[in-house]
């Protein structure tokens, strides 16, 4: 059910039944007061004729045998003046007079003539004057009560729940149109959404909504650049490996050699971008690492030389050879790998590893280990690293290290990367 | 025909190299956007095969920028980028073809012959100058039918000049062609050549323009 109908469902049902209950509280008040203010009606005629009786007692000296005295226009009324024998001294005209005989001092109730009486009985010096109308004409006068009342009632219950409506309707208008605008929006559309006059409890909504939305893209595209990169990195020594192996095809002897031994390059490196794209899913997929989780910082360094024969270009600086850190030594060692690789890669000069301890005591840091890889520029800038710095970043990001990169005064790059110390 | 290779990665340029060579191709590779700028200025190259991974930067740009010259020369992007997206980019920026990495060396060439010969205003893979008939694709020359035997740069020189039709085309030019950016040619490398095609197919085949260069003589 949408939240529309919902609020008019249920303020529509709220709304109505507070106005019947009002309504059924007022006539029921309202019904109980004409009944007792009919019945003081009658009290009263009742109490005016026995004054009249009290002033003028000659009045209940019969001379005639008709008792009758009166003749009320209105043939709802009746009237009766008995002696204490029973014996009546003056009563109204018609039948209906003498059915007022027997009536007990008080209120009371009666069916004369198949009609229902109400009639009240006083007795006063030896004499009792009994008053009474017709029920027919009380229910009359209530239904022209419940007549009157309704009528209003309910043109206001009807106005209400038309206000009620539109005011639904209008407050819901900024959330429809989101509605509206999220519902034809192209799943691929990753553009802010834009609502025009929204209200204040929207905002947060459409806030956080773009936050989302903006997020996305930017994992879309990190997403979409990996993936760039890792096409890149797999397509290249294909290509090296299909090309030469075509060429080897053609051509004989040195040349044929010397493409087959091309080939087989491009398979190394194939076999090394498998491996670390292997290594990545598993990081990434949060898999177990079988082994010590911990690494010396020389071991570390010592591994990652050994990939490096030709040392003439890498600088070494070790100020923390004997610290341990809290990441497994083969983590360790592809990571700083790959960064002294690019940076090798992409500078024609020095490369400098310096390794030391960060943070800890006496600063508001986590205690770490910092390799800072340091290039010296000369060559062309990179504009993609390929895999290498996505698996290191899935390391930082597994172990809970960091990793920064600035400008030097050389030209070239800073990689700092930092490791969590352990012990 | 001389193609300017611009492509980073060492294995897959020597695997290029060899097998553009293979299919009568005089190629001469730089590694970066900066080089290839300096190789354009200074080389009469008749197609480029573009990288777009470059180190120094995106090769899309590299072409957007040679087109906004008013560089007409045929150019192959040659690229890893798989998406409909980055094709449409690429032909958009210029390039005249699009080719993913890895591809079939057959294919690479015989795409660049054809760019060659659209850029040269032919439509159809051979070249037909009085009884000489030259199939730059496959290296086949036939002259009055026969069949004619000619190296590599021979083979370069003679679709270099057919192309021009009749334009006088400067030693440099043509040692371009022949040679690319390879400083180490005899300074009589070109008459030799020239020579050679002279006594193949016909000793006015090629004039010389005393100054200026040489040019392709009226067909026989």
């Amino acid at each position: 059910m949408s939240l529309r109908r919902r609020l008019l469902w249920s303020l529509g049902l709220a709304f109505g039944l507070l106005w019947l209950s009002v309504g059924l509280l007022m006539y029921l008040h309202l019904n109980e007061q004409v009944a007792k203010t009919l019945d003081q009606r009658l009290a009263s005629s009742a109490n005016m004729v026995a004054g009249l009786i009290s002033r003028q007692p000659e009045m209940l000296v019969t001379t005639n045998t008709s008792p009758l005295i009166l003749e009320p226009d209105s043939q709802g009324v009746a009237c009766q003046i008995r002696a204490t024998s029973g014996e009546v001294l003056l009563q109204t005209t018609g039948a209906r007079g003498a059915s007022l005989s027997d009536s007990r001092p008080g209120f009371s109730s009666r069916q004369i003539d198949g009609e229902a009486w109400r009639l009240y009985t006083l007795e006063q010096d030896g004499v009792f004057i009994t008053t009474a109308d017709r029920m027919s004409e009380r229910t009359r006068l209530e239904n022209g009560i419940i007549l009157v009342m309704v009528v209003p009632f309910t043109l206001a219950l009807l106005g209400g729940l038309a206000v009620l409506w539109w005011g639904i309707q209008s407050g819901l208008r900024p959330l429809q149109r989101l509605h509206d605008e999220l519902r034809q929006r192209d799943p691929l559309n990753l553009e802010p959404v834009c609502i025009t006059e929204a209200p204040s409890e929207l905002t947060p909504v459409v806030t956080t909504l773009n936050g989302l939305f903006a997020r996305v893209e930017r994992t879309v595209a990190r997403e979409q650049r990996f993936a760039n990169d890792a096409a890149h990195e797999f397509r290249t020594p294909l290509t090296g490996i299909k090309t030469h192996l075509q060429v080897a095809r053609q051509v004989t002897d040195v040349k044929q050699q010397r493409a087959l031994a091309n080939a087989e390059k491009g398979v190394v490196r194939l076999q090394q971008v498998t491996e670390q794209l292997l290594m990545l899913a598993r990081l990434e997929q949060g898999g177990v690492w079988q082994e010590e989780k911990r690494s010396c910082i020389s071991d570390i360094l010592q591994t990652v030389l050994a990939d490096f024969p030709d040392r003439s270009r890498l600088r070494v600086e070790n100020q923390a050879a004997e610290e341990y850190v809290r990441v497994p030594l083969t983590l360790a060692v592809v990571a700083l790998r790959n960064l002294v690789e690019n940076a090798l890669k992409y500078s024609a000069g020095q490369c400098a590893i310096v390794v030391e301890k960060a943070g800890g005591a006496g600063t508001e840091e986590a205690p770490e280990v910092s390799f800072l890889v340091r290039d010296s520029g000369g060559s062309e800038p990179a504009a993609s690293h390929g895999l290498g710095l996505s698996i290191v970043e899935a390391v930082t990001s597994r172990y809970g290290g960091s990793l920064r990169s600035a400008h030097n005064e050389t030209g070239g790059m800073d990689w700092t990367l930092r490791l969590p110390l352990d012990g | 025909m001389h193609v300017l290779l611009v492509e980073d990665d060492d294995l897959v340029a020597s695997g290029l190299e060899a097998g553009l060579e293979l299919h009568h191709c005089v190629v001469d590779r730089v590694r970066s956007r900066r080089e290839a700028v300096a190789a354009l200025e200074q080389l009469a190259s008749d197609v480029v095969v573009l990288d777009l991974g470059l180190p120094d930067g995106d090769g899309l740009e590299l072409l957007s920028q040679w087109r906004r010259q008013g560089m007409d020369i045929p150019v192959l992007i040659l690229t890893a980028r798989d998406a409909v997206q980055d094709r449409v980019l690429g032909l958009e920026a210029g390039a005249d073809d699009y080719v993913l990495k890895p591809f079939e060396l057959d294919e690479l060439a015989a795409r660049l012959h054809a760019l060659v010969r659209r850029a040269a205003g032919r439509s159809v893979p051979e070249i037909h100058h009085g009884d000489i008939r030259m199939r730059p694709s496959t290296g086949e020359v036939y002259r009055a039918g026969e069949p004619v035997t000619l190296s590599r740069r021979e083979l370069a020189l003679l679709e270099k000049l057919l192309n021009a039709r009749g334009a006088v085309m400067s030693e440099e030019q043509l040692k371009d062609s022949l040679y690319g950016m390879d400083t180490e040619v005899a300074s009589n490398a070109l008459n030799v050549h020239i020579y050679h095609l002279r006594r193949k197919l016909g000793k006015n085949l090629i004039l010389t323009e005393r100054g200026l260069g040489y040019r392709l003589g009226d067909p026989e």
